[in-house]
């Protein structure tokens, strides 16, 4: 199966006089149907590979191929068109914008691409949001609703774009033991329903288990 | 919608009271900028007004003779004399209906009157006055100088020996409507009927100054035919003197406008105006700075959102159009409304002062143009203000900010 992402050799290394390196030669493919845990301990590089990952940063050395396009040469705006069209994001914290609904923050991607709202996108964010399970709550603001039901809105919103992966920095880290089974549940059903791949960092060695690939890194280093 | 627009527009009715603050500050920056503009040009229009409406904008006098010596310095003589000035024989304008057509045809006239001017005592029983006496047709001569509106007794007609004085002169010798005059030339003595006394708002000119026809005034002044002055109206007041300049290339004949008569008028108007647009310019710069720090803490306080943002796809320069747009919404709001309350303040300032004739003591002036001005100012002063917050939220890596 032909890689959506193949990081080979991504190292990072921050600041200029006093150099941290914080990850050291990773090579990586994530695939389509893939559902995979980073593990490690804080401070290991797991957020910054995965903002590597997810265009949000770059490598100081070694090549991220997207669906086999390497992306070091790509200037900002080839980069954020990119990201936006392939990659979803589900952080810890659900950052819906809380001056939208939870039905136009499902559509903000959608617009954000297209540089305004086009027929069809609000049916497709309000299908989005039935799937999962809010399809009562689309004119609510953010803090109208529970915390579980912002993460999936959150959710909803990363599959907007149709991504081939998403990438998510502990889902399910700011939420009840009964959210976080269901919105992990909502993960795997998204997964197995549309193939779409998933690279989850997480510290919960239980929900690990679960995700058919575990990764760790231990200081920066895949093991 | 385009999308920056939306997300603009959230922005600003999701943060209510912030919007509402920096608003309500581009209002009253905007309120004093029109407020002090409409009072000083409504002043200045005033000021203007009462100047030209005793005189005309430009005036083509007939050249002076210039005197000159009897002998001139040679080669092998040297002749030393004195050039004294002597009695100022009138100068006429030659072949003057053509040469008004060829001024009311020029471009930035809109009106042309002749006129013969020259200088008599006015007799009525035992008093004596001297005056200028304007030989003048009174159809013409009013779109120069509002004359006909200006009679405050009689009617505005100049037939045979008929002639306009002054109300301050009337007073002074005791006539009115209906009475008679003499003007007494070197020629001669000619009796008037008055038919219309004149108020123009000026106190020199409603003493010195009569109007008779200029038939009358040319048998009166010997000057059969003859004018010695074209007086002109001009369409753009403050383009006189330029006007002025060009006519008299063009006629060969001296002219002078009202700028250069009044130079020290003017030169208090251009004073005064600068003064204005210093105030106006600080105030624009205040409004700018609090427009600039709202939206820089709106940026601060919304890092995390804008890296969310830019994580799903939205572009540097979109981010920018976002707050750039807020910065001119709340200037082209702002000032719409600012316009608004700056006008009814001078409203107000006007009603409540009133000259015992009942004319606004400070007048104020405004027309729609110079609304759209400020507006127009305002937003971009808004869109200026915006840009800083604008680059610093671009800049904002969602890396750093999204977690």
């Amino acid at each position: 199966m032909s890689a959506i992402l193949d990081l080979r050799g991504i190292t990072k290394t921050y600041g200029t006089r006093i150099k941290t390196q914080v990850l050291h030669g990773i090579d990586l493919t994530v695939s389509r149907g893939d559902f995979l845990a980073i593990t490690g301990q804080s401070g290991s590089g797991k957020t910054t590979l995965l903002n590597i990952m997810g265009l949000l940063d770059r490598s100081t050395t070694g090549n991220l191929l997207v669906n086999g396009t390497d992306t070091a040469g790509m200037d900002d705006e080839a980069i954020t068109a990119l990201r936006g069209r392939t990659l979803g994001f589900v952080f810890q914290f659900h950052h819906l914008l809380p001056a939208l609904t939870i039905l136009e923050n499902v559509m903000m991607p959608m617009m954000a691409d297209k540089g305004r709202e086009m027929p069809g996108m609000r049916e497709s964010a309000t299908e989005l949001l039935k799937r999962v399970g809010l399809g009562e709550r689309l004119k609510y603001k953010p803090d109208e609703v529970s915390g579980g039901q912002r993460q999936r809105a959150a959710i909803a919103r990363a599959l907007a774009m149709r991504p081939a992966v998403i990438l998510a920095d502990e889902p399910t880290g700011n939420l009840d033991s009964v959210s976080s089974a269901e919105v992990f549940t909502l993960l795997r059903e998204i997964n197995k329903a549309d193939g779409t791949a998933f690279c989850i960092v997480t510290h919960d060695a239980a929900i690990a288990k679960t995700c058919d690939r575990i990764v760790e890194i231990v200081d920066g280093r895949l093991v | 919608m385009p999308f920056s627009v939306f997300i603009a527009f959230k922005y600003l009715l999701d943060e209510k009271r912030q919007t509402l603050f920096i608003m309500s500050a581009c209002a009253i920056g905007v309120a004093v900028m029109v407020f002090l503009y409409g009072l000083i040009s409504g002043l200045q229009r005033s000021l203007v007004d009462r100047t030209l409406g005793s005189q005309a904008h430009i005036i083509l006098n007939a050249n002076k003779e210039k005197p000159r010596p009897l002998a001139e310095s040679g080669n092998d003589t040297a002749v030393m004399a004195r050039v004294e000035r002597g009695f100022d024989r009138p100068q006429m304008i030659s072949d003057w209906p053509r040469r008004i057509e060829a001024v009311a045809a020029s471009s930035g006239i809109v009106a042309v009157a002749p006129r013969l001017t020259g200088a008599a005592l006015l007799r009525r029983g035992d008093v004596t006055r001297p005056v200028g006496v304007s030989g003048i047709e009174p159809d013409s001569f009013t779109t120069i100088i509002p004359l006909a509106k200006s009679v405050v007794a009689g009617r505005y007609d100049l037939v045979g020996d008929e002639i306009f004085v002054g109300k301050d002169l009337a007073d002074d010798l005791g006539v009115t409507v209906g009475d008679r005059v003499a003007l007494q030339t070197r020629g001669g003595a000619v009796n008037f009927l008055i038919s219309a006394v004149f108020d123009l708002g000026n106190r020199s000119v409603n003493e010195n100054q009569v109007f008779v026809s200029l038939r009358q005034a040319q048998a009166l002044l010997g000057a059969p035919g003859d004018i010695n002055q074209i007086d002109t109206r001009v369409g753009e007041i403050f383009e006189a003197e330029k006007i002025a300049r060009r006519l008299e290339k063009e006629t060969g004949i001296e002219t002078i406008s009202w700028m250069e008569q009044n130079s020290q008028l003017l030169i208090a108007l251009r004073s005064q105006s600068s003064s204005s647009y210093l105030i106006q310019f600080f105030v624009m710069v205040a409004v700018a700075l609090g427009i600039a720090s709202v939206l820089v803490v709106s940026v601060v306080q919304k890092r995390a959102e804008i890296g969310i943002l830019r994580a799903f796809g939205t572009k540097r320069s979109v981010v920018t159009r976002i707050f750039l747009i807020q910065g001119a919404v709340v200037g082209l709001l702002g000032s719409t409304v600012g316009c608004f309350i700056g006008t009814g303040l001078a409203m107000f300032f006007r009603d409540s002062a009133k000259n015992p004739d009942g004319t606004p003591r400070f007048p104020i002036s405004y027309e729609l143009s110079e609304y759209v001005v400020f507006i127009l100012i305002a937003t971009l002063v808004g869109i200026i203000a915006a840009s800083l917050p604008a680059r610093q939220a671009a800049r904002i890596d969602p890396a750093q900010v999204v977690h």
